[in-house]
């Protein structure tokens, strides 16, 4: 109130950006790692991937500049604006795309090319945030819930049709902003119960585990008789549980045959080391690494490009195995740091647009680096997602630093005017 | 619970997630990095990198010009990976017309359609894998890459080359046996000759790299401070001459093919160094050719017969018990010892001869006699035993490569009465041929016996390493009159002896004949069979070349050694001395004895050197082109005037000259036979149009 710009650098979170600037250098240096090779030691050779990831560094760095330096209003005038012209290329790109990898979901304009599904992360964070800043805006009524739901599903709809499904997926971790402003426990309970159910329905004899749900809504019946009135509902809840489980199948079935596999090897009823490969050799890597790993520049499997991806989806494989179980502790503890920050920060906004975009912020991060490291131990299904801020691939890291220097920038505003 | 209460518990099961899944990713992630870190270590070990060994290039071996008799070349297999193909099947129903004519084309052994059903075949049999050619060379491959199908490589169109080497020696049979192999069996390496002796020196050491395992059982290596490269073989440079070599070896196959014989032998040995230039040996095979199958010069000992003669003969000089003019008594040319009758070829015409001659007529009884009367006593035989141990007889030949057989000569105190007459003239006893050479080589070395060599010199990356220099195995195995003596006889056999067939005007020849009766297994010496040799050395006045040539069984066409093997003798003794500038008279003494031939028409100042090196000054005008007749005995040269586009007269030009001038006029120069000048298509004198052609006959 009243505060001058000058003095705004002093309202920049400064231990958020080191630490961003701290994960972005590990992120190069490993890079350049899984590249490295003897005839190709210099690490600004623009011609390897740790050269031109040093390049989109630098462009980072101008882009996080200026998104300090633009009014933290704009991003709240202009959600929607913004929310919409994403949406646009999204769609656009379905036609006038570039295909990289097998996925037609890429724009080039000069040498330059990105996918727009990764400027949708951002942007329907933005939308989502304005939405329920909204002053009459409550997600526990149904109309408010389901715009929200619609704000977060449309750019996911249109990235799935893409192919993308992995990105696709990412958006669903914006529900727990949703939750944080007060999202009705029940969708958790019910969204958790059919991840589980799916799992379930899949590896177990489905006939059993109809039988052990009913066992357990008598169980329930039985514990709160004196809540009767619940009955029906448990008995109801246990009837679509069991249709379910008996559609899950057919659901699976649609599934195309790289996801099938994926999911099948998580589950471990896939054993053929040409499926589970990618997750075979970055176990291997990560494993090989032992407590203290190989050193760095050291690691053989992800050097020998034996990990496929490994300077992007399977990164953590390279630091898994260059510096073993305290270099992965390290990592680690560096993103819960940040995670923690965040949440910090998001809990010390005034404005609601500010706490709910921070929260996003949050969420699809936390998302990105469980199923990301997740992946590369084996114990999440392999979609590719990269982990943010390490992996290489310039839109990757143009949209994390997008996403988290605007919330940085709100922060620094935080004192201002409600928003 | 109220907003802000309600709010705070879901802010802190934000962070307890945050927490767990933290920690359940810690917890995985301490699970396989140290629990089971050792096991994913051993697995990422096996599964990706592994050492290979890289085999060494093997060395090559040289004839002693350094042209290549043995060496390494990549060579083709081309397979068909028919399961691979079957997965493409567009790709091959697209191609297979073009692949079939080409195949047919390059081949020429069927035609397109054949190959094409032949594919086709192949592409809907059962088999998995056939390989289509074998033995396809290095340049035939690189151009068959590029085919269709075939640049497709194995995982699309299942036609795939497979590389290996092979050991290839340039010229053939040429020395085969003492070149040799050396290959693996399925228990053993086996092997002859110089491959197997330097084996180890060829082979190099292998080296080894660290190599990555890529999908499709494909390994490539990669750089390690640990790898090493490996040394690549040494080169052996042998001592054969390969002209040489060739000369003999048609030679002896000829004789062989010419005479029915059994197999045969020629080696050619250089005085003063003990240096092998020709070691050719061929024996008939199954299928009634000639081939390199044993190194019958090294391996065979057979009783030497008459060659040996110079042995005893030796012997008895050294001990003063004769000289050339001790007189010997022929008798009727039968002479009985102890109950055994030896025998001379023919009666002779005069009884009583001296050592000189009978040498030359290869009296056996004169020998035999002499022998019998010197050495057939206790200390005599004693004496000749150590004669002959000295001469190298009781010793298997030191030589670089294995096989060499070990004489049979027996005990001076196991001898018998009838054993020295027999012994003397080359009976009793078995050495092989190069034992006789080596001894004859001595007597032509002016009594220095050397140790035969085939290799002049080991290298690696062009750098000697290693020179087999001259080993002395006797410096004066003679005394110098008994070389004198032995040498004026062994002329002898050649001037007025059992070898005048030898005799020429350019080369002197000195040597023995032999012709022996040789033992047949358990048949003995019932069944005629006769081994033909001619041991001798070249030019007899100072000796260059030693050399021995053995034919064995002869069937036909005479079985003497002049006639067999003497033959074969001066054959390679006459290409020797073709090459041998040191062996042939100056130019100077030429001209005392000839004419200077005529050149009758060339470039004036070549006329005018080369006249002036035969010591005749000639006197050409300025112009380019002088002709050179004869008045008499004086030469005239006068000018040989060529205008512009008008044909000269060219018969009796070089053909140097004579490319040079008419192409320089314009003519396209169509060249038959060689020579000099004999006919031209454009008479002289008629005009020329520049780019016609005109043909050139030479003589």
């Amino acid at each position: 109130m009243g505060r001058k710009e000058d003095s705004l650098t002093g309202h920049f979170d400064w231990l958020t950006v080191l630490l961003y600037i701290v994960l972005v250098l590990i992120g190069w240096a490993t890079i350049y790692s899984a590249v490295y090779s003897e005839e190709h030691s210099n690490i600004f050779d623009v011609t390897r991937n740790s050269g031109k990831q040093f390049q989109w560094m630098v462009t980072c760095s101008i882009v996080a500049l200026l998104l300090l330096i633009i009014d933290g209003k704009f991003f709240s005038t202009f959600a929607y604006v913004i929310y919409g012209f994403v949406l646009l290329i999204c769609v656009g790109v379905m036609f006038f795309g570039v295909e990289v990898k097998g996925q037609q979901n890429w724009i080039r304009f000069g040498g330059f090319q990105m996918q727009p599904s990764e400027l949708a992360k951002f942007a329907t964070a933005l939308a989502l945030s304005k939405y329920l800043s909204g002053l009459t805006i409550d997600v526990r009524k149904w109309k408010d819930k389901i715009i929200a739901m619609a704000i977060i599903v449309i750019p996911m709809l249109t990235i799935a049709i893409q192919g993308d499904a992995g990105s696709a997926i990412v958006f669903v971790a914006l529900v727990l902003a949703l939750f944080r402003e007060g999202l009705e426990s029940y969708f958790l309970i019910i969204g958790g119960t059919i991840i589980i159910l799916s799992l379930l329905a899949l590896v177990a004899d489905k006939f059993l585990l109809v039988g052990v749900l009913l066992g357990l809504t008598i169980l329930f019946i039985w514990i709160n008789w004196r809540m009767r009135k619940y009955t029906l509902y448990l008995l109801a809840f246990w009837f679509l549980a069991s249709g379910y489980v008996f559609s899950v199948d057919y659901g699976f079935s649609k599934l195309k045959g790289h996801q099938k596999d994926r999911i099948n090897v998580l589950l471990g009823k896939e054993n053929d080391p040409a499926k589970d490969w990618n997750v075979r050799q970055s176990i291997i890597a990560v494993g090989s690494g032992g407590l203290l790993g190989k050193g760095y520049l050291k690691g053989t499997q992800t050097k020998l490009n034996f990990v496929p991806e490994q300077s992007t989806d399977f990164i953590f494989s390279s630091i898994g195995e260059e510096f073993g179980f305290v270099g992965s502790v390290v990592l680690i503890g560096i993103f819960v740091a940040l995670l923690f920050r965040l949440v910090f920060l998001a809990e010390r906004q005034r404005s609601r647009f500010s706490r709910v975009y921070g929260y996003c912020v949050v969420s699809i991060l936390f998302f990105h680096l469980v199923i990301n490291i997740g992946m590369a131990i084996g114990i999440a299904p392999v979609i590719g997602i990269p982990l943010p801020f390490i992996s290489y691939g310039g839109s990757s890291l143009l949209s994390f630093t997008v996403l988290l220097f605007i919330f940085i920038r709100l922060d620094a505003q935080r004192l201002e005017v409600l928003r | 619970m109220n907003k802000k209460q309600e709010i705070v518990v879901r802010v802190r099961i934000g962070f307890l997630a945050i927490c767990l899944v933290g920690a359940a990713i810690l917890a995985r992630a301490f699970y396989i990095q140290s629990y089971q870190g050792n096991y994913y270590l051993s697995l990422a070990d096996s599964l990706t990198i592994s050492k290979i060994k890289l085999p060494a290039e093997r060395g090559n071996i040289y004839a002693n010009d350094g042209r290549l008799l043995a060496t390494t070349l990549p060579i083709f297999d081309l397979g068909f990976d028919i399961k691979a193909s079957l997965r493409n099947d567009k790709l091959f129903r697209a191609h297979v017309d073009s692949l079939a004519l080409l195949f047919s084309n390059k081949f020429k052994d069927k035609s397109a359609a054949e190959y094409k059903k032949e594919l086709w075949r192949l592409h809907r049999s059962k088999k998995s894998y056939v390989v289509l050619r074998k033995g396809i060379p290095y340049d035939l491959q690189n151009e068959m890459q590029h085919w269709p199908l075939l640049r497709n490589g194995q995982n699309k169109s299942g036609f795939v080359f497979d590389k290996h080497k092979k050991r290839l020696k340039p010229f053939g049979w040429l020395a085969e046996r003492t070149i040799g192999y050396y290959k693996e069996n399925s228990k053993e390496k086996v092997g002859v000759g110089l491959e197997k002796k330097f084996d180890t020196i060829l082979t190099g050491i292998p080296g080894n790299t660290l190599a990555q395992k890529i999908s499709g059982g494909l390994r490539i290596p990669l750089e390690s401070p640990e790898n090493v490269r490996p040394q690549p073989g040494k080169d052996v440079h042998t001592s054969i001459d390969i002209d040489f070599q060739d000369v003999a070896e048609d030679a002896l196959n000829r004789a062989l093919l010419h005479h029915g014989a059994e197999h045969g032998c020629v080696v050619l040995m250089e005085c003063k160094t003990g240096k092998i230039r020709v070691i050719a040996n061929l024996g008939l095979t199954k299928d009634s050719i000639y081939k390199e199958i044993k190194n019958y010069a090294l391996a065979e000992a057979e009783a030497p017969g008459s060659t040996f003669k110079i042995a005893t003969v030796a012997a008895l000089l050294e001990d003063g018990y004769a000289n050339n003019q001790t007189k010997v008594d022929l008798g009727n040319g039968t002479a009985i010892f102890y109950g055994l009758p030896v025998r001379d070829h023919d009666v002779p015409k005069t009884q009583i001869i001296d050592l000189k001659r009978a040498i030359e007529i290869s009296s056996n009884v004169a020998i035999a006699e002499l022998a019998d009367k010197f050495y057939n006593t206790a200390q005599g035989k004693q004496k000749l035993f150590q004669h002959l141990e000295s001469f190298g007889f009781t010793q298997p030949i030191d030589i670089e490569i294995e096989g060499a057989a070990k004489p049979i000569l027996r005990n001076y105190k196991k001898w018998q009465a009838t054993s020295v007459p027999f012994l003397a003239h080359g009976y009793e006893m078995q050495v092989t041929p190069l034992h006789i050479l080596s001894f004859y080589n001595a007597i032509a070395n002016n009594g220095i016996m050397v140790k035969p060599s085939l290799i002049e010199k080991i290298t690696a990356y062009n750098q000697t390493v290693d020179s087999f220099t001259t080993v002395v195995l006797n410096k004066k195995l003679l005394s110098a009159k008994t070389i004198v003596e032995l040498r004026q006889m062994l002329e002898g056999v050649v001037e007025n002896g059992t070898a005048t067939n030898l005799k020429t005007d350019y080369l002197r020849v000195a040597g023995k004949t032999g012709t022996a009766k040789i033992a047949q297994g358990k048949e003995g010496y019932k069944k005629a069979v006769y081994q033909a040799s001619f041991c001798g050395y070249f030019p007899a006045e100072n000796p260059l070349y030693s050399m021995i040539v053995v034919i064995n069984s002869p069937s036909q066409n005479g079985y003497y050694g002049n006639k067999v093997a003497g033959t074969i003798f001066k054959e390679v003794a006459d290409k020797v001395y073709s090459k041998s500038l040191q062996m042939q008279k100056p130019v100077q003494q030429l001209i005392a004895q000839k004419e200077v031939p005529i050149i009758k028409k060339g470039n004036s100042d070549e006329i005018k050197n080369i006249y002036a090196a035969w010591g005749k000054k000639i006197q050409t005008s300025d112009q380019e082109w002088t002709q050179v007749s004869r008045n008499q005995t004086v030469l005239q040269p006068t000018d040989f005037n060529v205008k512009e586009s008008v044909m000269p007269e060219v018969v009796g030009m070089g053909l140097r000259d004579v490319l040079y001038l008419l192409e320089n006029m314009g003519l396209k120069v169509n060249i038959v036979g060689q020579g000099m000048v004999k006919s031209q298509s454009i008479k002289a004198g008629e005009p020329i149009v520049k780019g016609t052609q005109v043909v050139i006959e030479l003589s």
